[in-house]
C-alpha cells in the first residue's frame, strides 16, 4: 500500500487558506446573516423580472396611490406603477452604481497605494499628499458641484461616486505593501531578476487583497448611500435611470398620505448598507483569525 | 517651547494640502461651463465686445498661473465675489448662514461624541456579552439609516402624527422655540455618527481594557468604574480623537441633506440652493471655506493628540 504525498502545491495551500476562511466566515453569525441578507437583495434586483411580471412603468389605473395589498406587496404610486417592481428594479440600479464605483475606488486606490507602498520616497510623499488633500475637502458638496456641471448621466454619476472612494483603500493597500515588501519572498522574487511591476502585481498583490476586498465591499454600501442622497437632494439620476433615491425623493410629497412610498426603498437601501457593511467586518474577522474584535 | 515648535510645524505641513485644495477649487472654475464668465453671459443684452471688455477688467486674458494667484490673494482676503440669485457680496450671505449651521453642527457633535464614547465604553466593558451584541447591531442600524430617510420618519411621527416637534425652520427666536426647533435636526445629523464613532471607541476600549496595566488597576482594588474611566478611557480615547476630528468634515455632508430636510436656514442649505440655481460664487466660496475649516479641525486634532498623550514627542 502506498500512501500518496501530500499535496502543497501553491495552489493547494492557498486552496485550503480560503476554506478555511470560508468557514470562519460561516461561523460567524454576521457573516451569516448578511450574507444572506445581501444575496436576497441582489437575487431580487438582479432577476427583477422572474419576481414581478409588472413593469417598472406600467401603470395599473384601477389602483393609484393604493396601499400594499396582495397584488401590489408595496403598494402603488401616485400614477399607479407597482411599488414593488419600482422597488426591485431601481435596487439594480443603485446596486449597480454602488459595485462599478465601489470597483473604481478600489482600482484606483490600489494602484496608488501600490506603487506608494513599493517605491516609498517622493512618489509615496505625493501620493500621501493627494490623500490628506482629498479627505480634507467636503466632497459630497464637490460631487453636487460636478454633477451640476457635468450633467446627471448614469456614468458621471458612477464616475464621481468612485473618484470620492479610493482614498481610504490607497492609505490601505500602501500600509500593507509596507509591511510585505521586507519580507523574504519579495527579496526572492528581486533575486530572480523580477522587476517593481512583476513583484507589486505578482507577488504582493495577491498577498493583500483580502484587506482591499473588505474595504471595497463596505463601500458599495456607502456608494449606495452617497447617491440616493444626491437624488434625494435633486443633483442625482433622473428617469429613465430609477434609483432607489429617486423612489424616495419622490416619495416626500406623500409622507403622511401613502407612508409605503417612502418606507420601502427607505428599508431597501438599509438593507443594502447593513449587509454590506456587516459583510465586510465579517470578511475582516475571517481573514483575520488572531484578531477578534 | 516643544507645544508651539509642534503646532508650527503642523501648520506649516498642512501648507501643501492647502494649496493643493485651492488649485483644485480654481480649476472648478475654469472647467465650468462658460468659465468665470459665465454670471455675464447669463444677461440678456450683453454683447460679444462687451464680454470682451470685462474679461479684459477681470483678468481673464491673462495667463492662467498669473490667474490664480490673483485669485488666491482675493479667497484669502475674502473677497469671494458677488451671487449670481441674490445680488449680494458671497461673503455676506455666508455670514448670515453661518450661525444656523455652526449651532447645528456644533451641538449635534458634542452630542454624539458623548453618545458614542458611553456606548462604546459600554459595548467594551461588556465585551461579548447580549448588551455588546445589542449596541453592536443597533451601530449597524445607524449605519445603514439613510439620514434622509430617519429625517422624514421623525417628521412623519413627531411632527405630523403626534405634534410634538416643529418640523422646519428655526423658530421664532426665543429659547426654548430653538431648541425645539433644533431637536429632529440633530438628531438627523448625530445618529450616522454616533453609529461610526461608537465602533471605533469599542475597538480601541476593548484593546486598552484587555492590556496589563487595567489588571494591575483591579488588583490595586480599584473599583471597576474607576478602572474603566481613570485607567481605560484616558488611554482608550487618545486614537479616537484623531478620528472624531476626521470624520467632522463628514458632517458638513449631512449638514446639507440635514438643512434640506428641514428647512434650516444655514450654509448647507444656501449651497443647495446654489448647486440647484447654478450659483458659482457661492458653491465655490463655500468649498473654499469649508475644506479650510476640515484642514484647521485635523491640525486641532494632532495638536490635541500631542497634549493628551504624554508619550507623543513632538516630532
Amino acid at each position: 500500500m502506498s500512501v500518496a504525498p501530500a499535496d502543497t502545491s501553491p495552489e493547494r495551500v492557498s486552496l485550503l487558506a480560503s476554506h478555511r476562511t470560508a468557514a470562519r466566515f460561516l461561523k460567524n453569525p454576521s457573516g451569516l446573516i448578511s450574507g444572506v441578507l445581501l444575496l436576497i437583495v441582489i437575487v431580487l434586483s438582479v432577476g427583477a423580472p422572474l419576481f414581478t411580471h409588472l413593469g417598472p412603468n406600467t401603470p395599473d389605473l384601477s389602483a393609484l396611490l393604493a396601499p400594499p395589498s396582495a397584488a401590489h406587496p408595496f403598494g402603488t404610486s401616485p400614477l399607479g406603477m407597482d411599488l414593488f417592481s419600482q422597488v426591485l428594479y431601481a435596487g439594480r440600479i443603485s446596486l449597480a452604481i454602488g459595485a462599478i464605483s465601489a470597483i473604481i475606488a478600489g482600482v484606483i486606490g490600489a494602484l496608488l497605494g501600490l506603487i506608494a507602498g513599493y517605491y516609498g520616497g517622493v512618489v509615496d510623499t505625493v501620493i500621501m499628499r493627494l490623500v490628506d488633500t482629498a479627505l480634507s475637502v467636503p466632497l459630497l458638496l464637490i460631487i453636487l458641484v460636478l454633477v451640476v456641471m457635468l450633467g446627471s448621466s448614469l456614468s458621471v454619476v458612477i464616475g464621481l461616486i468612485g473618484l470620492s472612494g479610493w482614498m481610504y483603500p490607497a492609505r490601505i493597500v500602501r500600509s500593507q505593501t509596507l509591511l510585505e515588501k521586507e519580507l523574504p519572498y519579495v527579496e526572492a522574487a528581486r533575486a530572480i531578476g523580477c522587476g517593481g511591476l512583476t513583484i507589486m502585481w505578482r507577488h504582493i498583490f495577491p498577498n493583500i487583497i483580502g484587506s482591499l476586498i473588505v474595504n471595497v465591499t463596505i463601500f458599495v454600501g456607502q456608494a449606495v448611500l452617497m447617491e440616493s442622497a444626491m437624488s434625494f437632494l435633486g443633483a442625482g439620476l433622473e428617469p429613465p435611470n430609477v434609483s432607489l433615491g429617486y423612489l424616495l425623493n419622490q416619495s416626500q410629497s406623500y409622507l403622511s398620505s401613502a407612508p409605503w412610498l417612502s418606507i420601502f426603498p427607505g428599508l431597501f437601501i438599509f438593507l443594502i448598507v447593513v449587509g454590506t457593511n456587516m459583510f465586510g467586518d465579517a470578511l475582516r474577522d475571517a481573514l483575520n483569525p488572531e484578531i477578534t474584535g | 517651547m516643544g507645544l508651539l515648535g509642534y503646532v508650527i510645524r503642523r501648520v506649516g505641513m498642512s501648507i501643501p494640502t492647502l494649496l493643493l485644495i485651492s488649485i483644485l477649487v480654481f480649476l472648478l472654475v475654469h472647467v465650468m461651463p462658460g468659465g468665470p464668465l459665465a454670471m455675464y453671459a447669463h444677461q440678456p443684452n450683453i454683447t460679444p465686445a462687451q464680454l470682451k471688455v470685462i474679461a479684459h477688467q477681470l483678468g481673464i486674458d491673462r495667463p492662467l498661473p498669473e490667474q490664480y494667484v490673483t485669485w488666491l490673494g482675493n479667497m484669502l482676503s475674502g473677497h469671494f465675489g458677488y451671487s449670481f440669485t441674490y445680488g449680494v457680496r458671497v461673503v455676506d450671505l455666508i455670514g448670515e448662514r453661518m450661525p444656523p449651521t455652526l449651532l447645528l453642527m456644533g451641538l449635534s457633535f458634542v452630542i454624539a461624541v458623548v453618545t458614542s464614547i458611553t456606548i462604546g465604553t459600554i459595548s467594551a466593558v461588556y465585551h461579548h456579552t447580549w448588551i455588546d451584541r445589542l449596541l453592536s447591531g443597533l451601530s449597524y442600524v445607524g449605519l445603514g439609516l439613510p439620514s434622509f430617510w430617519l429625517g422624514l420618519i421623525l417628521i412623519e411621527i413627531f411632527g405630523v402624527h403626534l405634534g410634538w416637534l416643529p418640523i422646519s425652520g428655526m423658530g421664532s427666536g426665543s429659547f426654548t422655540s430653538v431648541v425645539a426647533h433644533l431637536v429632529m435636526p440633530v438628531i438627523t445629523l448625530a445618529v450616522l455618527f454616533v453609529a461610526q464613532e461608537a465602533r471605533y471607541v469599542r475597538s480601541s476600549m476593548v484593546d486598552v481594557l484587555g492590556r496589563r496595566f487595567i489588571v494591575t488597576a483591579r488588583a490595586k482594588g480599584l473599583t471597576n468604574g474607576a478602572t474603566v474611566i481613570r485607567h481605560g478611557l484616558r488611554n482608550g480615547l487618545i486614537p479616537v480623537v484623531t478620528v472624531l476630528a476626521m470624520d467632522a468634515a463628514t458632517l458638513f455632508g449631512g449638514a446639507v441633506i440635514t438643512e434640506s430636510i428641514f428647512s434650516w436656514p444655514g450654509i448647507g442649505r444656501l449651497f443647495l440652493g446654489a448647486v440647484l440655481q447654478g450659483d458659482y460664487p457661492i458653491m465655490l466660496a463655500l468649498i473654499t471655506l469649508l475644506s479650510g475649516l476640515i484642514v484647521l479641525a485635523n491640525i486641532a486634532a494632532d495638536v490635541l493628540y500631542a497634549v493628551i498623550d504624554p508619550r507623543v514627542h513632538y516630532a
